[in-house]
């Protein structure tokens, strides 16, 4: 029985059904949690995109930096990190209020926009029904992928613009103007999103397409687009300050962020065995013993694989390793995944449904043989209710969103709107820009960098988590504590009833909590200005 | 002729990997774990719960070594190299800085591992009294 079906349907159920579910679980609560930090950074900009019109780091009372202040010069323009997020946040703030749910809503609208593409990559583009609504449900049931595009960050939008590239390459983009368009457009595109996604991406997808799909390549179109497009990024390397970032490079990293990238890949990505599987089937076409493979499906899946490893190579030259690196590959193990499990069902019906129930259900590909082989990296204070556990992880995310969690951010924010009065200052050695964004108050410290001597903060957050520099050092905002304030004689100290965690809302698989941390957990401990109350 | 084809060694290999996988999976469930093999679950979570602080206490032992090298140093002032640059005592400082910026972390390190590891522990008695 041949499982490619006639494409005649004016709707496919299944797909609807399955998009449904996804936009239930991308857009319920979405602001059950506020912005942890690295949220409220593109949230305080955007927010300042409306005042001023470009994204400014200084707002006349507050300052937005993470990186001690060099993400900007004296007038104060973002030139740290692409502009795109920042822009996509402040139309969101324009057209729904400064609300956590706004600023996230075009994110997880771009998330649901990946799921539907993947549908639509592998029906259009192969016309194969069941390897588009597999793709789909596996991309929609996939944990991590939903807790990153429920963000206020690029992630969702680099997923998307990644699967745009690839269905504008699967395109007539070799002989019509709109595939190419749409092609070059997007890779302009993915570098304002995340240029460290751009050079990561763009580089395998030629390499791999140079390998597998010569022939489709005319060489003098190829080189106009590619030129085009070179032309089109250029002038914002400047822009970015690409060349001071790229002088932080650490060779001497690669080689552990090769294992990490790797382990995270297999962990929550693209489980070891299935990799292995591939490994073993593509055997010849990597030993250089044969072609790729005639089959239209399998030569784009092994395109696929090619573009993550290729990714994985780039991405470890970067100095600074998070999962959230590798994240806009996520659409792409879903169109690989789906692909195996359509495999398996041909070869054995029985480990069809076996393979599609564990990918689905359950985390226990990725992590149980990983444990066998002893090969688990995740950190030491990980909990079992968390993604680094063998779990379900669609009970953890559906228990998170129905119970609630009490977020670190959450409680601070409360705390200062209800007993700080307009005009104080808060220093917060973390979890400075959530209160920037969400509260009126002048708050100092996190990561922005050196704090005058003469100030003295009307209340201080000093964090459980101690943060260093890049240099390895103390941050000022501990510093300053250290040697500028007196927190015993001249603070008073609250400890509050809640937990005080890393970061709060943070998608990270070895950082985010589901479940609430049961007791003994570290309380937040807020110092206010003034004698002890006897 | 074999009594079972190989493709059908194959298949049933298959099969019963990704059933092993599966069942491996839902007895290291937390929700079924502590039911259906109590003992085995506490005692492997605990040991690596375990296992972890004694690892961030030697990591924050080591930083402690470290500061005390340091000391002595000064104290005693910098042991003879013969080829190598000797240190300056800028350099000398921001090493100093750095261990202790680098011991209060390991310290907090530890105690956070400490704590998952007392509240797996009172989860463990919680699943009990119930």
């Amino acid at each position: 029985m041949s499982l490619k079906r006639p494409l005649s349907l004016p709707f496919d159920p299944i797909f609807l059904a399955i998009l449904v579910a996804a936009a239930f679980l991308l857009f319920f609560r979405l602001d059950h949690r506020p912005f942890w930090q690295d949220e409220a950074e593109t949230a305080c900009l955007a927010r300042n995109v409306l005042k001023y019109g470009v994204p400014k780091a200084f707002d006349g009372v507050n300052l937005i930096s993470q990186e001690q202040g060099r993400e900007f010069d004296a007038d104060y323009l973002w030139r740290w990190s692409p502009w795109l997020q920042i822009y996509v946040a402040a139309g969101a703030f324009q057209m729904g209020g400064l609300t956590t749910t706004a600023g996230r809503f075009p994110f997880a609208l771009a998330g649901l926009a990946c799921i539907w593409l993947v549908y639509l990559l592998a029906k259009r583009r192969f016309g194969d029904l069941t390897w588009a609504r597999l793709a789909a449900g596996l991309l929609a049931s996939t944990v991590l992928f939903l807790l990153f595009s429920r963000q206020c960050r690029y992630y969702s939008i680099g997923a998307l613009l990644a699967l745009v590239i690839l269905y504008a390459f699967r395109g007539d983009w070799q002989s019509r103007f709109g595939p190419a368009a749409l092609l070059v457009g997007s890779l302009v595109l993915l570098f304002h999103t995340n240029y460290l996604l751009f050079f990561s991406y763009a580089v395998p997808l030629l390499v791999a397409s140079v390998l597998l799909y010569r022939r489709e390549l005319p060489l003098r179109r190829t080189l106009i687009l590619a030129l085009v497009t070179a032309l089109l990024v250029i002038p914002s390397l400047k822009l970015y300050r690409f060349g001071q970032q790229a002088g932080m490079m650490d060779f001497t990293l690669v080689p552990n962020n090769l294992g990490l990238y790797f382990t995270d890949l297999f962990q929550f990505m693209l489980p070891l065995p299935v990799a292995a599987g591939l490994l073993w089937r593509w055997r010849n076409f990597f030993l250089g013993r044969a072609g790729p493979p005639d089959e239209p499906e399998e030569r784009f899946t092994l395109f696929l694989g090619l573009i993550i490893l290729g990714n994985i190579a780039i991405m470890a030259l970067v100095p600074q390793r998070f999962f959230r690196y590798v994240f806009h590959l996520y659409p792409l193990c879903a169109l690989i995944l789906a692909w195996v499990i359509r495999q398996v069902w041909r070869y054995h019906k029985f480990s069809g449904i076996l393979l599609a129930l564990l990918l689905v259900l359950t985390n226990f590909l990725h992590l149980v043989p990983m444990g066998w082989l002893g090969i688990v990296n995740r950190p030491d204070h990980n909990h079992i209710f968390m993604l680094t556990y063998p779990n379900i992880p669609l009970k953890l995310l559906v228990t998170e969103l129905g119970y609630g969690y009490p977020d670190t951010n959450r409680s601070l924010i409360q705390f200062f709107k209800t007993q700080a009065r307009p005009g104080e200052t808060i220093l917060a050695t973390y979890g400075d820009l959530p209160l920037q964004f969400y509260t009126s108050y002048r708050v100092l410290g996190g990561l922005q960098g050196s704090i005058s001597p003469r100030e003295s903060p009307d209340w201080v957050a000093k964090r459980r988590i101690t943060r260093l520099n890049r240099q390895g050092l103390f941050l000022e905002a501990e510093e300053f504590i250290r040697h500028h304030l007196r927190l015993k004689e001249d603070y008073r100290q609250e400890v509050l009833p809640y937990p005080d965690e890393r970061f709060g809302n943070i998608p990270e698989p070895g950082y985010h909590r589901f479940l609430a941390p049961g007791e003994p957990f570290p309380h937040l401990t807020i110092h206010r200005q003034g004698p002890e109350v006897p | 002729m074999p009594l079972v084809p190989a493709a059908r060694w194959r298949k049933l290999l298959l099969a019963a990997g990704l059933l092993l996988v599966l069942a491996s999976g839902l007895v290291q469930l937390p929700e079924i774990g502590p039911r259906l093999l109590p003992e085995r679950f506490w005692s492997r979570h605990l040991f690596e719960a375990q296992e972890s602080v004694t690892l961030a206490e030697m990591r924050l032992d080591r930083v402690d070594a470290t500061l005390t090298a340091l000391a002595g140093a000064e104290k005693h002032g910098l042991p003879h190299l013969q080829e190598g640059r000797r240190p300056t005592a800028a350099g000398f400082a921001a090493a100093w800085r750095r261990t202790q910026a680098l011991r209060q972390r390991r310290w907090e390190d530890a105690q956070e591992v400490q704590e998952v590891r007392q509240q797996l522990q009172s989860l463990r008695e919680d699943l009990g009294k119930r």
